[in-house]
């Protein structure tokens, strides 16, 4: 299994150089094409192929996220070893993939704005903060694949009840948590339309869950053989229990103050569509943060 | 009152024996023996009870309480 996982991190090493040559190009090719799009300028016939290379390089990025993602899940499994910086780089990594479908939209959004003659600026807008996460992504990636896990040349330990995907799973709850009220308050302080705000809402909270969703998935493929009663050990029992309770009493009275003032100001504001992501979000971010404190206590 | 416990030192007596290794002899992780050892969690009857049956001892002579107004005093 040692050499297999070290066969799957030197690929993804691999892959993340030439991914990383690809989003310079795309960059680079972006930042020309950019101010002629928007001004209207004639492109000359050499655009075609410069197209089909970014959609290469866009699927080769594309690999490169999804052998990453799953070379750091692997470690988390097998080696037992989950760090913050590998959590974050899944939750940054997933997210940044499922951008990279975000990014092929914009680019045919451009193409049919610029014939029809329409503004693009706001797609480059979300091209370029979609390049940004990839390119933030694959720092994180090559940290965290340079980093050897300190446990890859240690004698096997036999573990029977484990604690790294616990720990894992409620790392990933409090960054994704954390990832998703840092989106709320931007949406909220740039004072987006309502109708944007809300499709936002929808295609951020889904974004922003799939990472914890996967982990708690992998938690509970790793659990199916145990019994119920057995996935967790009495401490941890404790622990979330007690965290359950500590988000109780934070959720409770910002839920009932967000109740208050919609009927204070009224309904068809932005309240309306920040309650429930804002629940979702606050209530990962207190319940993991409480479960983490009080488990390494 | 606090519950304090000998379990470091039946662990070393027992051939410096790791918190994983008890951990996984008793069925619980490693935090909860570190947590038992360091005093900040209180083991359930069962658990004391399995652990004392590990080491071969009763569970008075690994678990003991501590009276807090005595320690003041």
């Amino acid at each position: 299994m040692d050499k297999f996982l070290k066969n799957l991190r030197v690929t993804s090493i691999s892959l993340g150089v030439i991914a990383a040559s690809g989003l310079v190009y795309n960059l680079i090719l972006f930042a020309y094409l950019c101010p002629k799009v928007l001004h209207f300028e004639t492109l000359d016939g050499q655009l075609e192929i410069l197209g089909l290379l970014t959609g290469l390089s866009l699927a080769l990025i594309g690999i490169f996220h999804l052998v990453t993602v799953i070379t750091l899940l692997a470690q988390i499994i097998f080696q037992r070893s989950a760090g913050t910086l590998k959590i974050l780089t899944i939750v940054i990594g997933i997210i940044s993939g499922l951008l990279l479908l975000s990014d092929l939209s914009m680019l045919q959004d451009i193409g049919k704005q610029y014939v029809q003659g329409w503004d693009s600026a706001s797609e480059w807008t979300i091209l370029f903060i979609n390049h940004g996460l990839h390119v933030l992504f694959t720092i994180l990636a090559f940290v965290t694949l340079a980093t050897r896990s300190g446990r890859e040349n240690r004698p096997e330990e036999i573990v029977v009840k484990d604690d790294v995907l616990f720990i894992a799973a409620h790392t990933t709850g409090l960054l994704c948590g954390m990832i998703g009220l840092t989106a709320i308050l931007v949406a909220l302080v740039t004072r987006l339309r309502l109708s944007i705000f809300e499709i936002l809402s929808v295609t951020i909270g889904v974004l922003v869950l799939l990472p914890y969703l996967l982990i708690l998935s992998v938690w509970l493929f790793m659990k199916r053989k145990e019994k119920i009663t057995d996935w967790l050990d009495e401490k941890q029992f404790l622990d979330i229990s007690r965290a359950s309770l500590l988000t109780i009493l934070i959720i409770l009275p910002i839920m009932t103050l967000m109740g208050v003032l919609q009927r204070i100001i009224g309904f068809g504001n932005v309240l309306d569509f920040i309650w429930f992501p804002l629940f979702i979000f606050l209530s990962m971010v207190s319940f993991s943060s409480a479960t983490l404190y009080l488990s390494r206590r | 009152m606090k519950l304090g416990n000998h379990l470091r030192k039946f662990r070393f007596e027992h051939n410096e024996l790791s918190q994983q290794a008890l951990a996984n002899a008793v069925g619980v992780t490693r935090l909860t023996i570190h947590s038992i050892e360091a005093g900040k969690f209180c083991p359930s009857t069962l658990l004391a009870m399995k652990i004392a049956r590990f080491f071969n001892k009763t569970v008075e002579e690994i678990f003991y309480l501590i009276d807090e107004e005595s320690i003041r005093s």
